[in-house]
Parts: structure tokens; C-alpha cells; sequence
């Protein structure tokens, strides 16, 4: 189990930033070897999950310089959706199982977009465009009713638990595909389009509870194309 | 005055204020310290210590050991220890106050 785990330890230091990756990845894996020999391979394991949770996102948060720009943007997100939580009280519409599930969503899409938008700078426009496009023909096409904020949501919920969670997680995996694949030319590209499937189908079962999303992920764009610009002027 | 320090970042100044470790030498240092309340990861270890010496609290010195098990070892600056002495003067005043409350006993020697 613990030479599995080392040896998977090496592709998980893909998610860090590439500069933190290249100072400190070595160490990183001798640290994780000598936790390995004191304590046993299952709690290296649990430690190593915690550990990957927590660091890889302040990693990229703190690498990007964003953590203003994040908290403004995460303000934003939760901000429209209580907006609209708001409007489904008042008419009195049970949705709360709905309204849970769209934060999910949104939550782990944002999260994924993000790191694909690291990677995969060329048609990275691409997911917040087209996030931002969907969001609007949605709300256009649909006439507001309140029942109608979300009609494919039955959908979801008819996958059944797995499906629904495999769902939830789909972002989150698109998003690591070009991390962790060997070619990195042509997986950008596929994971790109994987990903605009995913927010089309996903903004039809969660309706306008992605809007606040796709101004959240054009905030980190435009954070993103700053620090861009501020490095190729330094 | 100074702000707080996080647990995690005084806990490894204290673990450097004997002298120079490697990482995993101030994880294991750290988890003593604290009665293996505060167990840092190696993700969560080495950002700590990048941000460390970028503020220049901590330096970094040469790597040492054998070819594939080379590792890069730390130790206090000036600044770093000066930081650690505040932190520890403030937490003894916070204690003694704590103390005079009768929010914790005397202390046992």
C-alpha cells in the first residue's frame, strides 16, 4: 500500500503550482517516504488526503495572487444565490434540495474552471464566455416563472444517488484531465470542450443559479489575465 | 504591535530555535511540541516554509545527505527569532493574565 501511494504521490504533485512543484516536490516525497516508514502506510494515507486538500488550493490561491480577487468573487457567488434563495422564499417555493444542489455545483465548477483556466490558457476565454452565454440564453428563452428556474432539475435527481454524485463531481475531474495527462497538447482541448458540455447541461438542471457563477469565473479571468500582464511587464 | 501568529508558523520557528532541520525533522519536531495536536503535511509543511523565507523570518541553507536523499535544511534569521521571542512574551502574558483570573492553576514545578 505505501510504495502504491508514493507512487501515486508523484502524479498528486502535479496539482501544485508548477514553480512550488519544482522547488519543493523532491522533499516533498522523501517527507512523505520517512512519514511512510514511522507511521505506517493507511494513516500516510489519510494524512496525505487532508494534506492535499487543504495545500493544493491555498497553493494556487496565494501562486496566482489572488486571494482578494477570490474572497471578492466568492462574495459574489454566495451574494446571487442568496439573492435567489431571497426570491423562492417569498413565493413561497420549496427548493431548498434544488437550491443545495445547484451550490454544489457551482461551487466544485467554479473550482474546476479555475484550474483548467491554469492550464489551458488559449481557449481558456472559452468557459467563462461560454458559461456567461449559456447563463443568458437561459435566462432570455425561459420566461421567469419561479417554477421554472430550474425544469431539468427532475432530471438530476432520476440518476439516481451514484449519478448524481458522479454528476457532482464531473467539473472537478474534467479539470484535472489535462493535469494529469502524458500528451498536454491535445487534452487541454478536449478537456475545454468536455467542460462547455458540462455547463451547458449543467446551467438547463440548475437554471440561473449559474449566473452568479459565471460572473464569479469571469472575475478570476480577469484576475488571471492581470497577473498575466503583470509578469510580462516585470 | 505585531499580529498573532498562527499556531503552525510559531510552532516551527520554535522547532528551528535550536539549531537547523530538514522538513520532516520539524514536522516530527512540531507534533512534540504539541502533542501531535498540530501535525503539518508536506504540502501544508513546505508552503509554510516558503512563505517563511520569503519574509525572511527563516533562511534556507545548503542541501546535505547522500545523492537521491540530498535535503534542504533551515534555520532562524534574526528577524525570525526576534518574531518568535514577541510571540512567546505575548502568549507568557496572555497566560499569566489567564492565571490571575484563575482560568488555569498555579504553575507546577
Amino acid at each position: 500500500m505505501t510504495r502504491v501511494l508514493l507512487a501515486c504521490y508523484q502524479h498528486f504533485l502535479r496539482l501544485y503550482p508548477r514553480s512550488f512543484r519544482i522547488r519543493y516536490g523532491r522533499e516533498m516525497q522523501l517527507f512523505l517516504r520517512d512519514y511512510a516508514r514511522d507511521h505506517g502506510g493507511f494513516a500516510m494515507g489519510m494524512f496525505l488526503f487532508t494534506d492535499l486538500l487543504l495545500s493544493v488550493p491555498s497553493e494556487h490561491v496565494r501562486e496566482a495572487n489572488m486571494q482578494r480577487l477570490v474572497t471578492a468573487a466568492a462574495g459574489v457567488l454566495m451574494l446571487g444565490l442568496v439573492g435567489i434563495q431571497l426570491v423562492h422564499d417569498v413565493s413561497h417555493q420549496d427548493v431548498r434540495s434544488g437550491f443545495l444542489m445547484a451550490m454544489i455545483l457551482t461551487t466544485l465548477t467554479v473550482a474546476g474552471g479555475y484550474l483548467l483556466l491554469r492550464r489551458n490558457r488559449r481557449y481558456s476565454w472559452l468557459i467563462p464566455a461560454a458559461y456567461a452565454a449559456a447563463a443568458a440564453i437561459w435566462l432570455i428563452v425561459t420566461p421567469i416563472r419561479v417554477n421554472d428556474f430550474a425544469p431539468l432539475r427532475p432530471f438530476l435527481f432520476s440518476l439516481g444517488r451514484p449519478g448524481a454524485i458522479s454528476f457532482l463531481f464531473l467539473p472537478v475531474f474534467i479539470a484535472l484531465l489535462p493535469m494529469l495527462a502524458p500528451r498536454r497538447e491535445r487534452m487541454p482541448t478536449i478537456a475545454t470542450l468536455l467542460m462547455l458540455a458540462f455547463i451547458v447541461i449543467a446551467t438547463g438542471l440548475a437554471g440561473t443559479y449559474y449566473v452568479p457563477a459565471a460572473v464569479a469565473m469571469l472575475l478570476v479571468r480577469f484576475g488571471w489575465s492581470h497577473r498575466d500582464m503583470e509578469v510580462r511587464s516585470a | 504591535m505585531q499580529p498573532p501568529l498562527t499556531p503552525a508558523t510559531f510552532h516551527i520557528l520554535l522547532a528551528l530555535a535550536n539549531g537547523e532541520r530538514h522538513g520532516y525533522a520539524i514536522m516530527r519536531e512540531v507534533a512534540e511540541q504539541t502533542d501531535n495536536l498540530i501535525q503539518l503535511g508536506p504540502g501544508t509543511l513546505y508552503g509554510s516554509l516558503k512563505r517563511l523565507v520569503e519574509n525572511g523570518l527563516i533562511e534556507e541553507l545548503d542541501e546535505r545527505g547522500e545523492a537521491d536523499e540530498r535535503r534542504r535544511y533551515y534555520r532562524l534569521t534574526r528577524n525570525g527569532r526576534a518574531l518568535a521571542v514577541a510571540e512567546s512574551k505575548r502568549l507568557q502574558a496572555a497566560v499569566r493574565n489567564a492565571r490571575s483570573k484563575r482560568l488555569i492553576g498555579p504553575e507546577r514545578l
